[in-house]
């Protein structure tokens, strides 16, 4: 009787676990948690906890490529066919990054029709890491494929992603959010990087300077894990990208903020300046770099 | 028949738990919905905060992020039903409060506010419950539109 009711208790626990991402199917469960690393990692864990947030922005690189005007094209997308070169759980968290970033581009640009291939690879990526109970697939394929309510894909998407990432952070795997974190960013960059080696856009250019600051910020949280072959390698390859973008030169005029009250809205505009200083040439050659490390990190 | 009962509790509290975990993610949803239309969900920050104790300053929930330049920001809060304090938030660079949703002078709140970025750097987001009290909301970051 007591076994049974054990059984009962689990069955019900694993049952409501697996909902709170959506509808979710036995394969979610299939690979066993010893093909993930699962190292306690005190010191960098307290460390994730006090970092910044939202260092990678799908919707914000993918908003501003195309608020220039810029066509979509398929060609600066990572290829879904590498899924399965991915073997271990670093290579996955880090390409599950990648991809949720070209997901977020092929959001803005409305491109329902091809992101299955890419919901399915990032389902396959995160059951390899054993997040995939929180990636609601079957409604994003069913979104995808009906082409309906975008904003509740871009919606469905992110919070995914951020679920994967809290539920990492908080269960001393916070060394697979860190991956995931350099793969948005990466791919980010690239796509911004493709897009200003195509077209001339002083905007792009200013953004990719700006990178600078965000790119430390990322470095920082790396180097918590380069203890791991894996992230040192990483780090390694990440070097051109830093050094090139240690040549740009930001300077800040600082300003007072304004608020503006309108309609019941408050508004603060801020006005503080950086402005960025490079050369044509470093450009070229942080464009470059970013193309060379994440090619190499997309094998 | 100690155990069966026993296994009735833990199992039922197991459940409450699990259930509560996800009227978070409606909430955060819901909370996303509050924000607009034309706001796309980034972040959520989900604060439960004590109430502060005597002369102590009020308990805050910090968080810092990046922020980008000629972005359109929204910063949305929304408190629990439940919740003895109504939550209000605050954006600072570098320890100079850039706005707030709530005006202890004044008395004015709003459900939010827009940030227009004109500088990319770290920022940090301060939460925390009127008068000093409990409380539990929950904090979404949109990104609104390049500038």
């Amino acid at each position: 009787m007591i076994k049974k009711l054990i059984f009962i208790f689990v069955g019900i626990t694993i049952m409501f676990s697996c909902n709170s991402g959506g509808k979710k199917t036995s394969s979610d469960f299939g690979s066993s948690d010893s093909s993930v690393s699962n190292k306690a990692l005190p010191v960098s864990q307290e460390a994730m906890e006090g970092l910044v947030q939202n260092i990678s922005s799908p919707v914000e690189m993918a908003a501003l490529i195309k608020s220039i005007g810029t066509p979509f094209s398929q060609k600066y997308l990572a290829p879904t066919k590498n899924t399965d070169n991915y073997n271990t759980a670093f290579a996955k968290a880090f390409n599950l990054g990648v991809f949720g970033a070209d997901l977020g581009y092929l959001n803005m640009y409305h491109k329902t029709s091809m992101v299955l291939s890419y919901i399915t690879a990032i389902k396959t990526l995160s059951e390899g890491i054993n997040v995939g109970q929180f990636f609601d697939f079957t409604t994003l394929k069913r979104l995808s494929t009906n082409n309906e309510n975008i904003d509740s894909l871009m919606y469905i998407s992110i919070h995914s992603f951020n679920v994967m990432d809290n539920y990492l952070r908080k269960n001393n795997r916070s060394n697979l959010s860190a991956l995931m974190v350099a793969g948005v960013y990466v791919e980010g960059l690239y796509l911004t990087t493709q897009v200003c080696k195509e077209k001339n856009n002083k905007k792009l250019a200013d953004n990719i300077g700006e990178q600078k600051i965000i790119f430390a910020q990322l470095i920082l949280i790396l180097k918590n894990y380069e203890k791991e072959p894996f992230f040192a390698s990483m780090i390694k390859n990440l070097d051109g990208i830093k050094k090139t973008l240690d040549e740009v030169k930001i300077t800040e005029e600082k300003g007072e903020p304004k608020s503006v009250e309108k309609d019941g809205m408050l508004t603060i505009v801020g006005t503080s300046k950086s402005i960025v200083t490079m050369s044509d040439d470093l450009l070229k050659r942080i464009i470059m770099e970013t193309e060379i490390a994440r090619n190499n990190m997309i094998k | 028949m100690k155990n069966i009962k026993l296994l009735f509790a833990i199992g039922f509290m197991a459940i409450g738990y699990i259930a509560n975990a996800q009227t978070e993610a409606q909430k955060v949803e819901i909370c996303s919905g509050i924000a607009g239309k034309d706001a796309t969900y980034q972040k959520d920050f989900v604060v439960q905060l004590p109430a502060g104790q005597g002369n102590e300053k009020s308990p805050q929930a910090k968080y810092s992020m990046i922020l980008q330049k000629d972005t359109k920001y929204r910063l949305t809060i929304c408190t629990d039903d439940d919740s003895p304090g109504k939550g209000f938030v605050q954006l600072l660079d570098t320890g100079s409060l850039l706005g707030s949703s709530y005006n202890a002078a004044t008395g004015k709140e709003f459900k939010g506010f827009d940030f227009d970025c004109t500088k990319t750097g770290v920022y940090h987001v301060f939460v925390q419950f009127q008068e000093g009290k409990a409380g539990k909301a929950i904090v979404i970051l949109s990104f609104m539109k390049k500038l």
